[in-house]
């Protein structure tokens, strides 16, 4: 029983990082005052293309320099289309949401094509941290994991330091509530919203790539499974703030071990109920939550020095 | 401490798609003064100062400092030559401390990443506020604030990081008389201290007391310069116009007839929302023939006040009786059909359907009415009469009936709103602020057919928020103080100070013994 405990925490922790990771990417963006919702694509496309660079090399760090670096691409043309070319972020968003879920799909059948049995790559070794590891329980929970666990909860706590104790943050969300303010103070507002339109696909194209790297060891079109959109709900109801973030993430991979765990019983329910629980799990949260919704004062408006004011 | 600067702006041009907005305009700007830049609505004011913030580029011009070029291409560079622009709507975010509003972008560069020493902040703060002689609450959020104290935390940001020139774009528009007086004095002791401030207005008065020298734009250009003791207001005034306009502020108010029975009457009305109070147990009186004005800061329950006159929000509790007949639970059209014209606040937003023509704008509201409409169907002979009349008689500059309501100018689109509500002689007359952003001479053409509903025997309610535009046409004044009626005053009684203090939310006994 205990083991089964023990493993259950770990893989919450390993189901955790992607819904960290995106629901990050989304939150700095929007904090910039971009609306991102391009995630669940972003997340397929770079899952695909990191698989299948590891899958080729065999290097985890190439297989992960693609999916960021495709990430960080990707927010690119997002933060130029909407800021520069003023169009519709949600318009520009979902686009690219489609465009990259079809790239994503078309690159592995031109390279792997239809075969019966799908290459497999192992997945990422845990590091053990000596000593703090052999605790029982949460010792293979936080203390055995693969490095990029160890990166999300570092990043969730480097994010909150940022955002709310240095000038730099307080300058980063002055742009995302007032870009107005910002430049009149002298932030150069344009700079900012590249930087972190960037900065936020990119850490969607790590989420991506982590998914057949570090969890599932193969690629699947479904292998995102909708973790896109929930990390919207997740940074919507975690406030666009880093902690809240971390918790709200740790209940949806609390809910998918559930699913799996459920399903490891045999409970006489079909699987397609059970995957519907994550959703269920949102609509609940965001009815209960949606009142006290709080947004980037400015997300996803446009900023133009010169036009007149309201 | 502060540095001296002497700015020259020189032939400096700049167009918005076809219009031109400044044309070779050329100005001095010296530290340690006040220079008055007067104008009206659209004269190029608040462009001229935009682009010596860096906010605008220019088309053509330079800029010297101390005789030198000066490249300003950006907010940042102007703050960085000690030059600083408090805008007429305060760049501050409503939901951050005024501490953190004051420190947005201060430090900068790698130490930006270290974290904050709050406590250091406070003190760098708070011993700027000790010399300037005045108090802030920096752990108070910005939306909390009155707008009198919003001003002194912009100030603070223009000083924090060592001004020596403040813009201040139309900076009395939103403080009561009393907020007015404190700013004029502070403006003086910072001038001592060798600051100097442009200040952008359109209110002349203001100038002559304040300014040490004036210039003058029209449509823009320069019209003029002069030193405030070599000028008069009646020559500022025909410099800013173009023309000369006799008696601004006087009108012919009929004498009013016997007080018959009055045509709107508010009894107790309370408004409550999201349960806070908007409107507190409002009672008052307007009779045939009578403008009632209403004098207050904007956000006082004013627009409560009409909103509930029209119909649009429903009391609380309390009633309201127009022409002896109870029409608490009356709809907003029914209202229209008795005789209750509005003119809105908001033009764009509440007035017009910017997307519509003309034609179909200058009926909204009476459009399920004959003669406009007969039974389902609109009467486009009728409508079309009556737009043409509006657009001759209220002077709307347009090619056609039939252009785009949202393409007008502001100044065209209210003489529309106002013709609107003045086509049919209105029982009841509701106005708000309907001169905003007018130039002198509409302002006066509106407010003489304002006049003329009253002379006609209409009942009118006159909200406003120039003090010298309700003196001048009103019979009565009421002053609203957070949705309370503070005091009502006679024609006779009237005194700007004794309203400005009631603004402030003294009530009119208070402000009568003071």
């Amino acid at each position: 029983m205990a083991s089964a405990i023990e493993s259950l925490l770990f893989y919450l922790m390993v189901a955790f990082v992607p819904y960290a990771l995106a629901s990050y990417g989304i939150m700095i963006s929007g904090r910039v005052g971009l609306f991102n919702v391009s995630g669940e694509g972003v997340m397929l496309l770079t899952a695909s293309a990191a698989f299948l660079t590891t899958y080729k090399t065999s290097s985890y760090m190439l297989g992960f320099m693609v999916g960021v670096g495709l990430g960080a691409l990707l927010g690119a043309i997002f933060t130029f289309v909407s800021d520069k070319l003023k169009i519709n972020q949600f318009i520009v968003g979902l686009t690219l949401f489609i465009f990259a879920t079809g790239l994503g799909g078309f690159l592995y059948k031109v390279i792997v094509g239809v075969v019966l049995v799908p290459p497999r790559v192992q997945v990422l070794s845990p590091i053990k941290i000596p000593v703090l590891s052999d605790i029982p329980i949460i010792g293979p929970m936080l203390f055995s994991q693969n490095i990029l666990v160890y990166i999300t909860i570092i990043l969730g706590l480097l994010f909150h330091y940022i955002l709310f104790k240095t000038h730099f943050g307080l300058k980063l969300r002055a742009v995302g509530d007032s870009p107005r303010v910002a430049d009149v103070l002298g932030v150069n507002v344009g700079l900012m919203r590249y930087t972190f339109g960037i900065i936020g696909s990119a850490l969607m194209g790590l989420a991506g790539a982590y998914l057949p790297l570090c969890f599932t060891g193969t690629f699947t079109e479904t292998i995102v499974s909708g973790r896109g959109w929930i990390a919207i709900a997740i940074t919507l109801f975690g406030r666009w703030n880093p902690v809240p973030i971390i918790f709200g993430s740790l209940v949806f991979s609390g809910v998918e071990v559930l699913v799996y765990w459920l399903q490891a019983q045999r409970v006489a329910v079909p699987y397609q109920f059970l995957l519907m629980l994550p959703f269920i799990v949102t609509l609940l949260i965001l009815i209960y939550t949606s009142r006290r919704l709080e947004m980037p004062l400015s997300i996803g408006k446009h900023y133009d020095r010169e036009a007149i004011e309201e | 401490m502060v540095i001296f600067l002497r700015i020259e702006l020189i032939d400096i041009s700049k167009s918005f798609g076809d219009v031109k907005a400044l044309d070779h305009v050329n100005l001095t700007i010296n530290s340690g003064e006040i220079l008055g830049l007067l104008g009206e609505n659209g004269a190029g004011k608040s462009t001229l100062m935009n682009i010596l913030f860096g906010l605008y580029r220019m088309d053509e011009g330079e800029i010297r400092i101390d005789g030198r070029p000066a490249r300003i291409s950006s907010p940042q560079d102007a703050i960085s030559k000690g030059i600083f622009m408090v805008h007429q709507q305060f760049k501050l975010i409503p939901t951050y401390t005024v501490l953190d509003n004051l420190f947005i972008n201060y430090v900068k560069g790698m130490d930006s990443l270290k974290p904050r020493r709050v406590k250091d902040e406070v003190r760098i703060v708070e011993e700027l506020m000790k010399s300037l002689g005045f108090y802030l609450p920096l752990d108070e959020k910005i939306g909390n604030l009155p707008l009198g104290v919003q001003q002194r935390v912009e100030i603070i940001k223009a000083f924090l990081r060592g001004a020596s020139i403040i813009i201040l774009d139309e900076p009395t528009t939103n403080l009561t008389p009393l907020e007015v007086e404190e700013l004029f004095k502070l403006m003086r002791d910072l001038k001592k201290k060798g600051i100097g401030f442009v200040f952008i207005t359109h209110k002349l008065r203001e100038v002559m007391e304040i300014a040490d020298r004036v210039a003058v734009l029209r449509k823009g250009r320069l019209v003029g310069e002069r030193r405030i003791h070599e000028t008069n207001p009646e020559e500022l005034v025909e410099m800013m116009v173009g023309q000369r306009i006799e008696n601004l502020y006087q009108f012919e108010l009929k004498p009013s007839e016997q007080r018959m029975e009055p045509v709107l009457e508010l009894r107790d009305v309370v408004y409550a929302e999201k349960g806070i109070l908007k409107l507190k147990n409002i009672s008052i009186r307007v009779y045939p023939g009578e403008i009632y004005g209403i004098a207050g800061i904007a956000g006082n329950g004013q627009s409560e006040l009409l909103n509930i006159i029209t119909g649009y929000l429903k009391p609380s509790s309390g009633k309201i009786v127009f022409e002896g007949k109870d029409i608490t639970n009356t709809p907003i059209l029914k209202r229209i059909e008795l005789g209750i014209r509005v003119i809105y606040e908001d033009r764009v937003r509440d007035g017009a359907l910017p997307s519509l023509p003309i034609f179909d704008n200058s009926i909204l509201g009476d459009h399920v009415f004959p003669p406009f409409a007969k039974g389902k169907i609109l009467n486009r002979d009728e409508i079309s009469a009556r737009a043409e009349r509006i657009v001759r008689i209220f002077k709307v500059a347009t090619p056609s009936i039939s252009k785009i309501a949202g393409r007008l100018s502001g100044g065209n689109l209210q003489k529309l709103m106002v013709g609107r509500a003045l086509d049919k002689q209105p029982r009841l007359l509701v106005a708000y602020t309907p001169t905003r952003g007018l130039d002198v001479a509409t302002t006066r053409f509106v407010l003489e057919k304002i006049v003329e509903v009253r002379n006609n025997g209409g009942a009118v309610i006159y909200i406003g928020e120039d003090l010298d535009e309700l003196i001048s046409i009103s019979d009565r004044i009421g002053v609203m103080y957070k949705g309370e009626l503070m005091g009502e005053l006679q024609r006779k009684e009237f005194s700007k100070e004794v309203i400005g203090k009631m603004m402030a939310g003294y009530r009119l006994a208070e402000a009568m013994s003071k």
